[in-house]
């Protein structure tokens, strides 16, 4: 009855979606990759004329993460790797909650269900990540930035700039250095700081992390590595380094939430567990397990509460989806 | 169009300037005397064997004589030699230029492939152009987080545009001096410019003779440090060791000049070796990759941070860097020294 359950919600997703949303630019050009959920073998090597054909292709298969490469070849599906032809790889920086330093112990965040204020603190660095860094710094245009929600647990931006696409890995690492402060002189900020007047107002104002950092202190923060702390943001490096990298491809399902990999327009008022649900009027017997340590966190208008735990009831299918996959419920008759 | 004379002298190395002393070649420099001799005094100079020095008083004899010299340095066959002389003309470079107004350096910038412009009393360039400059990552002063970044434009004070010129050239001088060591026959040497290159070569080993070269020697695998020697043994068990071990085994081997193949062999062992994988991973640390970034050794204190040092005892209890441990264990087993590499041994096999 479970399975039923998410696999009738994957298969009318598929079947209902407009083909033209799971487009991205060079779609002919890029790899594409599904991973079964219990995450054993990965299918990849996979290349599609178009969007139809892809479509096609989801209706087709077993229930299955979708990924497709962040760079683009020449023969995407040539499986030996030195023979793919590379041309270049958009730039991916990864927020998950599970790698934010605040975040990553949090019981709740690591069974993968996250709060309100969870939500802020990623949505936080994801708006500084791309208004301080990539547009004020980096001088990207909002037109090659575009950011996605990951369909669990963050979000993820893309930098799709055609003089960048053939950037070395060597050029990658320094932007990454960059936003994570690992490069960072701290003595050279210190010297400044204890310098006077006119030279001090110089030194501080100077774009870039000097003026970052003397902005934060400015702010009533008192220490220097404090205010480093609270600027430089824990991207993965990994992600961004890899040139081959296969990413969550535009809106498909995650396979582990039943949520929509979608792209966010507006950072600020996107709302993860209302948003990224699959739109469905359908409703489904469930039984709650063990909320407590999920109380006051909703989904799809649906309160979690330690009052709900162990008890039968019908909700959204979507949300039935959502919970029977993160282990928070089971499907009943 | 080559510059003026008086700039020539200064920068041989400028746009144009080849133009002036093509068809000069290790094979026919001995017909160019002068030549000859300014190069020869000038990698002595610059090498610290002599003192004196000599100023070609024509822009010709200035290009040919630098050209001649980096040709002779690549011809003594010692990447240290060249590494040295390297050295030496970036540093000359920073000087050179600190007595020159800022304008020239933008020209001289340009000819090293550094797109850069002046800007009032800075210089800028592109994020782009920044990003795809090579070999700047160890001096801290040309890292982004220490520069002003504003849409996608770095700008350098005067002094720190200096010191990326003259990184950048010194990184385009070994790459050269060391593509053409390995293009260079012996037998297209005049052999009176093959004495003066052996006279050069012998004195600079004597000089630094007190040092090991450590390149030059085969492998002692017993007096590799205790890290080193510790995380190898793990693997020769058929353990998974962490990917920050791995990283330290990787760049050590490779720095002392161990082949990419001869590094695979003792990853070969893990449970989970692809060579495909790990062939691509370790010709990405020796440079031979995308990046050209050649990876250096981590110093112990990082290596004790990132729990992958193994040993505090004798030699390592103050010991800086891996490779220095290699390096005077060596010098004291060369010195009879029984127990030369042998510290924290017995606590691992
Ligand atoms: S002190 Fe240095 S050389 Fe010695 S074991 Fe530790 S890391 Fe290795």
């Amino acid at each position: 009855m479970q399975e039923e359950i998410v696999r009738a919600h994957f298969h009318e997703y598929y079947a209902g979606i407009d083909a033209e949303k799971l487009f991205i630019p060079d779609l002919p050009k890029r790899e594409f990759g599904f991973l079964r959920p219990d995450k054993r073998e990965m299918i990849r090597h996979l290349s599609f004329y178009d969007v139809s054909s892809l479509k096609s292709y989801l209706m087709s298969i077993p229930i299955s993460h979708v990924y497709s490469s962040t760079a683009i070849y020449r023969d995407p599906s040539n499986k030996d790797m030195n023979a793919k032809g590379w041309e270049g790889s958009d730039m991916v920086f990864e927020f998950d909650a599970d790698h934010v330093k605040q975040l990553k112990d949090k019981p709740n965040v690591r069974s993968g269900v996250l709060d309100g204020s969870d939500w802020s603190l990623i949505k936080d660095h994801t708006w500084r990540l791309v208004n301080d860094f990539l547009l004020d710094d980096f001088g990207f245009s909002q037109n090659d930035i575009s950011i996605n929600f990951s369909g669990n647990r963050g979000f993820h931006v893309r930098v799709s700039s055609k003089p960048y696409l053939q950037l070395s890995q060597e050029g990658r690492r320094r932007l990454a250095s960059y936003i994570n402060g690992a490069d960072l002189d701290v003595d050279l900020i210190y010297s400044k700081l204890k310098q006077r007047g006119r030279a001090k107002i110089i030194a501080l104002s100077q774009p870039g992390w000097m003026s970052k950092v003397a902005k934060v202190i400015g702010d009533g923060q008192n220490s220097v590595e404090e205010a480093i702390d609270s600027i430089a943001l824990d991207i993965d490096e990994n992600v961004l380094l890899d040139l081959h990298r296969l990413i969550r491809h535009v809106n498909t399902l995650h396979a582990s939430t039943g949520m929509i990999v979608m792209p966010v327009r507006d950072l600020e008022s996107f709302v993860p567990y209302e948003d990224a649900l699959v739109p469905c009027d359908e409703e489904v017997r469930v039984k709650f397990g063990d909320l407590r340590p999920y109380s006051g966190i909703s989904v799809g208008g649906l309160t979690l509460s330690e009052g709900l735990s162990g008890k039968d009831m019908r909700v959204n299918r979507s949300v039935a989806v959502f919970l029977v996959l993160k282990g928070l419920a089971q499907g009943n008759n | 169009m080559p510059a003026g004379s008086e700039v020539l002298k200064k920068y041989p190395f400028l746009r144009g300037a080849e133009e002036l002393v093509e068809g000069l070649s290790l094979t026919n420099l001995s017909d160019f005397p002068r030549v000859l001799e300014l190069a020869e005094k000038k990698i002595r100079y610059m090498l610290g064997l002599s003192g004196e020095r000599d100023y070609p008083m024509d822009k010709r004899d200035a290009v040919a004589a630098f050209s001649a010299s980096l040709a002779m340095a690549s011809a003594t066959g010692s990447r240290r030699l060249i590494r040295s002389y390297a050295s030496a003309l970036s540093r000359e470079l920073e000087k050179e230029l600190s007595t020159d107004a800022p304008d020239i350096y933008e020209e001289v910038a340009a000819s090293l492939g550094v797109k850069a412009q002046l800007d009032g009393k800075e210089f800028k360039m592109s994020l782009l152009d920044y990003l795809s400059l090579k070999g700047i990552d160890n001096e801290p002063d040309l890292l982004l987080p220490q520069l002003k970044v504003e849409h996608g434009v770095v700008y350098f004070q005067v002094n720190v545009f200096r010191k990326l010129v003259s990184t950048v050239f010194r990184r385009t001088l070994v790459e050269k001096m060391e593509s053409q060591m390995r293009e260079l026959s012996a037998a297209a040497i005049d052999p009176k410019v093959k004495d003066a290159i052996a006279s050069i070569s012998a004195e600079f080993s004597k000089r630094r003779g007190e040092e090991v070269d450590i390149s030059s020697l085969s492998p002692i695998e017993s007096l590799f440090p205790p890290c080193v020697k510790f995380w190898i043994s793990q693997m020769n068990k058929g353990i998974n060791i962490p990917h920050q071990a791995r990283f330290l085994v990787a760049t050590f081997l490779l720095s002392i000049d161990m082949s990419v193949d001869d590094v695979l062999k003792y990853f070969s062992h893990t449970p989970d070796y692809d060579e495909h994988i790990a062939r691509y991973q370790i010709e990405d640390l020796a440079g031979q990759r995308g990046s050209g970034k050649k990876y250096s050794v981590p110093r112990c204190e990082t290596l004790r941070t990132s729990g992958v040092c193994t040993c505090r005892q004798g030699l390592c209890q103050h010991m800086t860097h891996p490779l220095l441990y290699y390096k005077i264990s060596i010098q004291k087993r060369l010195n009879g020294d029984p127990n030369a590499g042998r510290d924290c041994a017995g606590s691992f096999s």
